[in-house]
């Protein structure tokens, strides 16, 4: 990631732009990340200090500056160093400076002290030459550390790196966002919603009446004043919303250091083929249960429930019963937000038809009994892991009949 | 019956159920359509409790998650008259506000006081590592517990923990409702956007503050009072020299460049100040730094002048000059210990190299330091070189000379240098030597940093 001091800005009408380039300034920009990647591979075995000072002499244009510093930087942290391992720097730093506040202690009075008598007394203590020694003492420094690895990508690789380096260093400064998002699977949007509930940020749902969602996004105490504290977490977020298959983006920002209000709106859209994210270990570990169940058969869900003006929830797994073919979906929860349970009480007591269980961590305090009239939903609430038997139970109940739609709040 | 909850929701509080009709939080908590609750920043927790006490509503508090101390202080020190007083103001502001002592007083006994005085769960935040290992040491010796720290790659939390600033900004929404006590250390860092959220974010209901110069060039120190609370006390270097601080001079010893660093030092500064003059800024205006930089970085010819303002900058500090005068002064205090600051951290690591001894930046890591410092302590070491970290707090009470090499204008930072060598021991006589090179700009510089009364200067 790069800082927003490295981001190439231009501002209008109270709005912050990433200027695109134009195909010479693409080409001149491809030609610098050539220069640094040659840089960088030429340098191999060398101290991040050599490296570092190869690549300050790369030249460039005022204009160019900030798109070289950054090429750099990315360029360097996606780079492998390793640290001098092969001497205690520490160790000899220990013995040399003792050895030297002895030294100046005992001094006669006008007499001067010898530095190059200690470094040798203590070489030969050692079995160091002078030098090996002198070279020795601070090799432990970062500015010491030797490169081991280039950058495996070329200019191009490096150059798309930096364009969403440069959306990220703008998020950083956001304090809130607003996404519209479409993806053409559920599997997309539960991707998306898993990482916003990963992210710990707060958001809003409403679909939107062309389809997709609208999304906004920030954090708790973005109630009382607008901190760009949840910055990071929207930054990470954006390689999720890449994947989506469109995005429009809004940001408010909070730009510079005199942390200017400004506006920031970006158009995503996913360039490749989407690739699922693995199930999480608890959503994998119930479809291995599962498949020994004799009456009920799990897969990842596809579906979005949406309660137009109340809001959605994207379950993980639908249950179909191997006779009836009856389908029960079902969203785990976990431990990590009470308030999430009760807004899916809310949904089912303001309609949500399509029967659903719940999964929730007993350490969320929450009473089955919440839901234990609800026709169609149900909340499972387990100590410490999610018990497939108890499970199978509650789906066997919402496929029993006569079930009142009924929800009782403690 | 339970009307109302009190959660502490990452680094706020959500208030569920109904208040009773004419009970009114308005001011401290809002309505929160994402959640369908009422939410207020952690800090409100004390007034949010006491309004509910107040209109005798019932509530269900599971926002609170700190405990009192099973155990208070094992190490009983008599305080000295003016911690005493410090305390006693404190308690009377109910246990919030900034206390104001200068370097070597004695601000963390005071800290120290009031944790035995609240009993309750509580937080160090320092600015630094050296201080959190210091803190550390000082919880664990005085309270003979365990002590938690966060931050330096630790994460251990217990009911008397150390923290960085850093590392409060970074977690305070996970941990914030753990204590009950927060003591903000040198905490004239705390205004500004990042670390003034670590104490919007905390619920502790006791907060205390201590610094010796909780001014700040942006005037944000008045953010104390809401982060914190007011100042209750406050004592100055010079009320305390002598009793209580070891008597000190300070000596300024101008160098002069050498005829090479010279040539050089002119030709750059030439450099700089033609562009300076040519795109007319006027450096001694507020804004004439900031315009020098963007103005610098929009041609071929600014960008020179960067280099050039650097080059002549890092002339004038770095005098070959300074460096051999080093060598005087070890030499002169050999019997004495001796702490070397610098305003870069190569020319820390120069003079290390250059004189064998140790030294300590952001670089070093806490195990060395601790070991650096413990030999300093106990003779080993005589002398430390340094940039800024050893600038704040970090106790050294043997050391009585202070060489500072190079520095910013900053008059803070030239006080706290000071401080580190007032400590009183016996009948120590602290010096500092401020080395300037002469004819240079470092002289202005100098000239703003000694605004103190410390320096026979202004204000304290």
């Amino acid at each position: 990631m790069i800082g927003p001091d490295l981001v190439r800005t231009r501002k209008r009408k109270g709005t912050l732009c990433l200027p695109a380039m134009s195909p010479d300034a693409r080409e001149r920009a491809r030609a610098l990340a050539e220069q640094v990647l040659a840089v960088i591979g030429g340098c191999l075995g060398q101290t991040r200090s050599v490296v570092e000072e190869e690549l300050s002499g790369l030249e460039s244009t005022p204009q160019e500056k900030k798109l070289l510093s950054a090429l750099k930087k990315l360029a360097l942290d996606d780079s492998a160093f390793d640290g001098n391992a092969a001497l205690d720097a520490p160790g000899l730093r220990r013995e040399v400076f003792s050895r030297a506040a002895l030294a100046r202690q005992a001094l006669d009075p006008g007499a001067h002290f010898d530095r190059n008598a200690v470094i040798s007394e203590v070489a030969a203590e050692l079995n160091l030459t002078p030098e090996a020694l002198e070279s020795g003492l601070y090799s432990d420094l970062r500015s010491a550390e030797r490169l081991l690895k280039a950058p495996s990508y070329d200019a191009e690789g490096l150059l798309v790196r930096h364009a969403r380096a440069e959306v990220q260093a703008v998020l950083l400064c956001s304090v809130r966002v607003v996404a519209l998002v479409r993806c053409a699977s559920a599997e997309q949007y539960r991707a998306l919603f898993h990482k916003l509930k990963f992210r710990q940020l707060m958001f809003q749902l409403s679909a939107e009446a062309g389809g997709g969602y609208r999304i906004e996004i920030d954090g708790p105490y973005s109630l009382f004043e607008s901190v760009t504290k949840y910055g990071l977490e929207l930054a990470l977020l954006l390689p999720a919303l890449e994947s989506c298959d469109s995005v429009t983006l809004n940001a408010d920002l909070r730009w510079g250091k005199k942390r200017e209000v400004l506006k920031f709106e970006l158009e995503l859209g996913r360039a490749g083929a989407f690739e699922p994210t693995p199930p999480r270990d608890e959503i994998k570990n119930l479809l291995d249960a599962f498949a020994e169940v004799a009456n009920w058969r799990a897969e990842p869900a596809q579906e979005v429930l949406d309660l137009p003006g109340i809001g959605l929830c994207v379950p993980d797994l639908c249950f179909s019963h191997r006779q009836t073919g009856e389908q029960v979906l079902c969203e785990v929860l976990g431990f990590w937000n009470r308030d999430a349970v009760w807004r899916r009480v809310e949904l089912v007591e303001k309609g949500l038809a399509t029967k659903i269980v719940f999964v929730v961590s007993a350490r969320l305090r929450v009473s089955e009994e919440v839901l234990g009239d609800a026709e169609s939903a149900a909340l499972y609430v387990y100590k410490g892991s999610i018990n497939a038997k108890a499970l199978e139970r509650k789906l066997d109940t919402l496929v029993q009949p006569g079930r009142r739609a009924k929800v009782k709040r403690s | 019956m339970t009307a109302v909850q009190l959660r502490f929701v990452a680094g706020t509080l959500e208030l569920r159920g109904t208040l009773p009709e004419g009970v009114a939080l308005s001011g401290l908590a809002t309505w929160d359509a994402r959640s369908r609750c009422h939410r207020a920043p952690a800090l409100a927790y004390a007034e949010i409790v006491r309004a509910l006490h107040r209109a005798g509503v019932t509530y269900e508090d599971e926002a609170r998650g700190y405990v009192e101390l099973e155990r208070g202080l094992c190490v009983h020190r008599e305080p000295r008259p003016f911690q005493k007083e410090a305390l006693t103001a404190w308690r009377e502001a109910k246990g919030r506000g900034v206390v104001v002592l200068p370097t070597g007083a004695g601000k963390s006994h005071v800290a120290v006081l009031a944790i035995d005085d609240k009993r309750r769960s509580a937080l160090v935040v320092a600015p630094t590592l050296d201080l959190v290992r210091q803190w550390y040491d000082l919880l664990r010796t005085s309270f003979a517990t365990e002590v938690g720290i966060v931050g330096g790659g630790s994460y251990e939390l217990l009911p008397l923990t150390v923290t960085t600033y850093d590392s409060a900004c970074l977690h305070m929404d996970h941990f914030g409702a753990r204590f009950g006590l927060v003591i903000f250390d040198e905490c004239h860092h705390l205004p500004g956007p990042s670390y003034a959220l670590s104490a919007e974010l905390c619920l502790a209901p006791y907060r205390l503050g201590l610094s010796a110069t909780p001014e700040r060039s942006d005037g944000q120190e008045q953010q104390l009072s809401r982060l914190i609370g007011p100042v209750v006390y406050r004592k100055d270097i010079v009320e305390l020299t002598g009793p209580y601080l070891a008597e000190y001079e300070t000596v300024r010893v101008e160098v002069d460049l050498s005829p090479e660093e010279r040539a050089e030092y002119e030709l750059e500064r030439g450099i700089y100040l033609d562009f300076v003059r040519s795109q007319g800024i006027r450096m001694g205006s507020a804004r004439g730094w900031n315009d020098f930089i963007m103005r610098s970085a929009r041609s071929a010819a600014g960008q020179r002048a960067m280099r050039a303002y650097r080059r002549q900058r890092e002339l004038s500090l770095g005098a070959k000059a300074k460096l051999d005068y080093i060598e005087r002064l070890l030499e002169a205090h050999r019997g004495e210990k001796a702490l070397v600051f610098t305003q870069d951290n190569a020319t820390a690591y120069a003079i290390s190299k250059r004189f064998l001894i140790p030294i300590i930046t952001h670089q070093t890591k806490v195990k060395e330091r601790s070991e650096i410092l413990e030999r300093f302590a106990d003779g080993r070491y005589r002398a430390i070189a340094t940039s800024k970290v050893l600038n704040e707090g970090v106790d050294v009470p043997d050391a009585s000379v202070a060489i500072v090499i190079s520095g910013s204008g900053s008059v803070r930072e030239h006080v706290q240098r000071l401080g580190r060598i007032l400590r009183r021991k016996g009948d120590k006589f602290a010096t500092l030597y401020e080395l300037v090179s002469r004819k240079t700009g470092e002289v202005f510089t100098s000239e703003r940093r000694r605004e103190h009364a410390a320096y026979g200067g202004g204000a304290p």
